[in-house]
């Protein structure tokens, strides 16, 4: 007789805070005793402690079937305790809820009070087999004599239309019945009921639009004319005649109530029911914005928070109406409810326009400085901007609590995205100004403090590649940017967005023939602070260094002096040390890169050196290029063109012809699957061989001669799809101990016992490293290391084993190169939106003379995107041809590149050979 | 639709949680957990809308319970207010002069005037008075069972006594 009762739960549970979850394993024991009591007071009473703890989080799906039990009690108030116990705790898995169909029939023929709460607790348990059974029973149920059982009906066939669907026609006429009740709340339920359903198949209730507009034209109950008013919205797109006749009605209602939220939802369901077209819907959507404005000015935020919520979605329809309001618009963005300002930037990217941009992206940007941090970032911020005028008010109005939503790092996220999307909305469709935009860009890079730096840096490279009048100014500002040591200094913290000195080191790079004096970038490019830095954006400075001396040396080679060479060779000579440092990187990529250009620029100081003034200098560069390569160099074509002197060490013009074959341009989006696959690449074919082939312990010789020949297959298809070749070692007779595939593939058909146990060696060994290796990178494995000591000095060697003789013609063109004409401080700036595509797949490959105009083969330069796995700009001058070794390091993104652009790169390469001035 | 109603203290504490569609306790759980936390970090003079995930939260505070709402994101957010006014309202009447501890001790009857209110999310009754004729309906009769109850008891006691 003296259980615990529910008040003492709670009584014990508020008093118990300390030790909550004792007590409750305390409870939950008492309530397992008392659950199975035979006394059905008590067998509810702990139903009902349980359902309270249910409420608290904890489960009781265990007494589901106590739950039912309590269901069938005879007594009411014991009874609408156990459907309040399975409307909080069943779920559609229940079991036991198969067990309550019965019940549940005997008690909706029960006494009207029964049947109340067995609707209300029905309409939540309900599941499709429920309402399967029980469909029939409820539909009859509509017409009950009690106007409150009705109602609960209507409200219970709604779930059963939601979870049995195939009863919708035969209920939906019933339902029906219900708009023309006698009692007004059934109406209502039922105008809520099918403002639901509408959504499901909005013209099968078109026929309902009769008595639904009778119903809006003579009820005054707003509760359910907002709902009315809401389906209306949903049948309007399907009837175009039910605009024309709704319009003077809503408008009516817009003008004459007093309820704010009806007036709301009229204003809501024109917009989104599309009731502003044609003359009259101007007039309304006038109407409409009018009203939302006075929304905008209210001192109820919930006013405020609707308004803007409206107006965005009228904007796409009546733009200009919303740009009258443009003022109070911006202004919300400093409100500090975080609610209200989302909904502000929402509308403010909706209502972005060529006019609007800049005053919109402005404020936004002040929101982003901080007042605490503005003393490192701000300085340089502004300076770039300069030209426009800073808002510093708004700056100071930020809010000053550090808790305000302009600190929080989700919304400074959220804020940084927004101005990035509204610069890049379109294509840059909206910017009017260029130079303004690059500006904001780098703003936005010093004052976001959080991680939008790849965006920054992807639009910057983007913006460099489609608005060719835009280009000096960045590379002004990127110049900016990369002798900031701020970024540097603070690369490794988060959101320091350092990825924008990839852009600016590219940007630089690839576009230094903008620069007065682009050497002394050299320092800056090759500082050894650059560690901090990721290595991605290392290798990036790296190839922009080798740029701008490119583009430098051949300058001075125009006008070439005697005088000049210790300059030139005193770059060199840092170079080489800089250079040398990050030649031990311990990342792959930057290692590489620093290796080349180490490569590069010694072959370049030994010509230097060698050079001598009206000597022969085919003879010097003989003695050079024995010197810096040991040999290689005596059957190319060198030795045939020295008839011609250029005065100037040819080597000076080396580098810049690698880069400035192509012009890097954006790379329209489809270009990639218009160009052709090559007939003798097949991208079917395993690169690697999946691991299941090394994992088979016993493979009788028949089994292995197929599958090692297929490997030798895949082998080639790698030569030809990555240009990481294996012919290499062939031709350069180095010794190919990684090269198994090909091995096994010559001595095939005549395996002797001893190359067999050698083969069995090499699967163990791979076997081995293929335990550490995710990516089962096994065949070339071997080879970095046997090949790693002499592939720096292949690389030159082969590079100029195959150039061809350059051409008069070409020569002539190298004027004109190197003083790209420039037209002053343009004003218009031409989006090139589209991209470039290939012509046709494929590129004739000779004769076509190469300029830096011509470009519309050029598949790999610049994408949309910017994945940072590809550099554009390093590979060109590095590729060639399939038979022809390059190094074996196995650098995974390069390999990567070169996939993209297979099929016209291959052609490029011989088209690279051609332009090199150094063959002549 | 409404998806939930919940009834959350200043402390955070659940006082009610009414959910009208069915879902894991988990799922639940996770949503008291970040919508009180939400609604907690409003300040005065805030609008009463959140958004959480793609659905809106609505709220109001009254005293010192917070009244969440959960609906779909085309929903009307002002009329789910008045829902919650409405409720508040009827709580009052019945109740007289509610605060949260009358709610605290007697959730049963908190979730039975929600459901003659709201049933499935779906408003079923505006009118307070039916309501709350409803509500008292219910209880005389749990009375007049409680009490023929007692008499069966005490009756039956009676006739096993010595």
């Amino acid at each position: 007789m003296w259980e615990r009762t529910l008040q003492d739960l709670i009584r014990g549970l508020r008093a118990n805070k300390k030790d909550e979850s004792k007590f409750i394993a305390q409870a939950i024991a008492e309530i397992r005793q008392e659950i199975r009591s035979k006394d059905m007071e008590l067998k509810a009473g702990a139903v009902l402690k349980l359902t309270y703890l249910d409420m608290l989080g904890y489960d009781m799906s265990w007494a589901s079937f106590h739950v039912v039990e309590v269901m069938s009690s005879p007594r009411i108030h014991l009874k609408s305790v156990g459907y309040l116990a399975a409307a909080e705790s069943f779920t559609p898995e229940t079991d036991v809820l198969m067990l309550t169909t019965n019940q549940l029939k005997k008690d909706l023929s029960s006494k009207p009070e029964d049947v109340a709460v067995t609707l209300n607790g029905l309409s939540h348990i309900i599941t499709p087999d429920l309402a399967r059974d029980l469909a029939h029973d409820l539909i009859a149920m509509l017409n009950h004599s009690r106007a409150h059982i009705r109602k609960r009906a209507v409200i219970a066939v709604y779930k059963v239309f939601v979870k049995y669907p195939e009863i919708v026609p035969y209920g939906i006429t019933r339902l029906r019945e219900r708009l023309e009740d006698t009692d007004p709340g059934v109406i209502a339920v039922t105008v809520n009921v099918l403002c639901e359903l509408v959504h499901q198949n909005p013209k099968d209730y078109l026929a309902l639009a009769p008595q639904l507009f009778h119903l809006m034209t003579t009820s005054s109950n707003n509760w359910m004319l907002i709902k009315i008013i809401k389906l209306f919205g949903a049948l309007s797109p399907y009837e175009p005649r039910l605009v024309k006749k709704l319009q003077p009605p809503i408008t009516d209602l817009i003008s004459t109530t007093p309820a704010i939220s009806l007036l709301y939802e009229c204003v809501h369901t024109c917009i989104t029911g599309g009731m502003l077209q044609g003359a009259s819907g101007n007039a309304l959507a006038r109407m409409c914005v009018t009203k939302l404005a006075a929304f905008l000015q209210d001192p109820d935020q919930n006013l405020k928070y609707i308004a803007l919520l409206a107006m965005t979605k009228i904007v796409p329809s009546h733009p200009e109406l919303v740009a009258e309001y443009q003022d109070m618009i911006i202004s919300s963005v400093d409100d500090p409810d975080i609610s209200i300002r989302m909904r502000t930037l929402d509308l403010l990217t909706a209502m972005v326009s060529r006019t609007n941009l800049q005053t919109i992206v402005q404020q936004l940007l002040s929101h982003l400085v901080r007042p605490d941090t503005s003393a490192s970032g701000l300085p340089s911020a502004t300076q770039s901007l300069s030209q426009y005028q800073y808002r510093t008010p708004l700056v100071s109005a930020t809010p000053k609590s550090t808790n305000a939503p302009s600190q929080s790092p989700a919304y400074r996220l959220t804020l940084s995205h927004r101005i990035l999307a509204l610069g890049a909305q379109d294509t840059y469709e909206n910017v009017v100004d260029f130079e303004w935009y690059l500006s904001v860009l780098v703003d936005l890079a010093y004052v976001a403090g959080v991680n939008v730096g790849q965006q920054i840096r992807d639009q910057l490279v983007d913006i460099v590649g489609r608005v060719r009048a835009a280009r000096r100014f960045a590379v002004q500002l990127m110049l900016k940017v990369l002798t900031d040591e701020s970024f540097l200094a603070n690369a490794p913290e988060e959101g320091s967005c350092s990825e924008i000195l990839w852009a600016a080191a590219w940007i630089c790079g690839e576009h230094c023939g903008e620069l007065a004096e682009p050497q002394k970038l050299l320092p800056h490019l090759l500082q050894p602070g650059l560690v901090a830095l990721d290595p991605e954006i290392v290798a990036v400075y790296l190839q922009a260094a080798t740029k701008v001396f490119g583009y430098w040396a051949a300058e001075q080679a125009n006008t070439f002096e005697t005088d000049d060479l210790p300059k030139v060779r005193d770059a060199v000579d840092v170079l080489l040390e800089r250079a040398g440092e990050f030649a031990t990187s311990p990342d792959i990529e930057v290692q590489e890169r620093a290796a080349e250009m180490v490569n590069l620029f010694t072959f370049v100081r030994a010509d230097l050196s060698a050079y001598r003034p009206k000597s022969d200098v085919g003879m010097d560069m003989a003695i050079s290029i024995s010197a810096g390569f040991g040999g290689g160099f005596g059957d190319t074509g060198f030795g045939d063109n020295n008839s011609l002197d250029p005065g100037f060490p040819k080597s000076l013009y080396l580098i810049r012809p690698l880069f400035s074959a192509y012009e890097l341009n954006a790379v329209a989006a489809e270009a990639q699957s218009l160009v052709e696959i090559p007939e003798d690449l097949n991208l079917d074919a395993w690169i690697v061989p999946p691991p299941r082939e090394f994992t088979e312990p016993d493979e009788s010789d028949d089994m292995v001669e197929p599958k090692k020949k297929k490997k030798s297959k895949k082998g080639k298809e790698k030569e030809l799809g990555t240009g990481k070749s294996k012919g290499k070692s062939k031709s350069n007779g180095q010794p190919d101990a990684g090269d198994t595939a090909g091995t096994a593939a010559a001595s095939r058909t005549t395996e002797t016992a001893e190359e067999r146990a050698e083969r069995e060696r090499r699967k163990a060994e791979r076997r081995e490293r293929l335990r550490d290796d995710p990516y089962y990178l096994i065949d070339d494995r071997p080879s970095v290391s046997a090949i790693s000591a002499n592939d720096v000095d292949s690389i030159p060697v082969v590079r100029l084993d195959d150039l061809p003789p350059l051409s008069q013609a070409e020569n002539a063109r190298l004027p004109s190169l190197r003083n790209p004409s420039l037209s002053s401080a343009p004003q218009t700036f031409v989006i090139d939106k589209t991209g470039e595509l290939p012509q046709g797949s494929l590129s004739r490959p000779v004769s076509r003379p190469v300029s830096r105009q011509n470009n519309k083969d050029d598949a790999n330069s610049l994408r949309d995107g910017a994945s940072p796995a590809v550099a554009p700009p390093s590979f060109p001058p590095y590729e060639v041809e399939d038979e022809i070794a390059r190094t074996a390091t196995p650098p995974i993104k390069v390999t990567r590149a070169k996939k993209k652009g297979t099929s016209s790169g291959k052609k490029k390469r011989t088209k690279t050979g051609d332009t090199s001035p150094l063959a002549e | 639709m409404i998806t939930y109603i919940l009834l959350v203290s200043r402390q955070g504490k659940v006082r009610l949680a009414k959910w009208f569609t069915t879902m894991p306790q988990k799922t639940k759980a996770k949503i008291v957990k970040d919508v009180t936390q939400l609604v907690l970090a409003r300040r005065t003079r805030m609008c009463n809308v959140l958004e959480y995930k793609d659905t809106k939260v609505v709220y109001r505070r009254y005293a010192s319970l917070f009244f969440v709402c959960g609906i779909a994101s085309g929903d009307n957010e002002l009329i789910t207010l008045e829902i919650i006014h409405r409720y508040v309202e009827v709580l009052d009447r019945y109740f007289g002069n509610v605060c949260e501890l009358d709610l605290i001790f007697n959730f049963q009857k908190a979730y039975a005037i929600l459901d003659e209110l709201i049933i499935a999310g779906e408003l079923q009754e505006s009118s307070k008075k039916s309501v709350l004729r409803v509500v008292t309906q219910a209880d005389s009769i749990e009375e007049q069972e409680n009490s023929e109850d007692t008499m069966a008891r005490l009756g039956s006691l009676g006739s096993r006594g010595p």
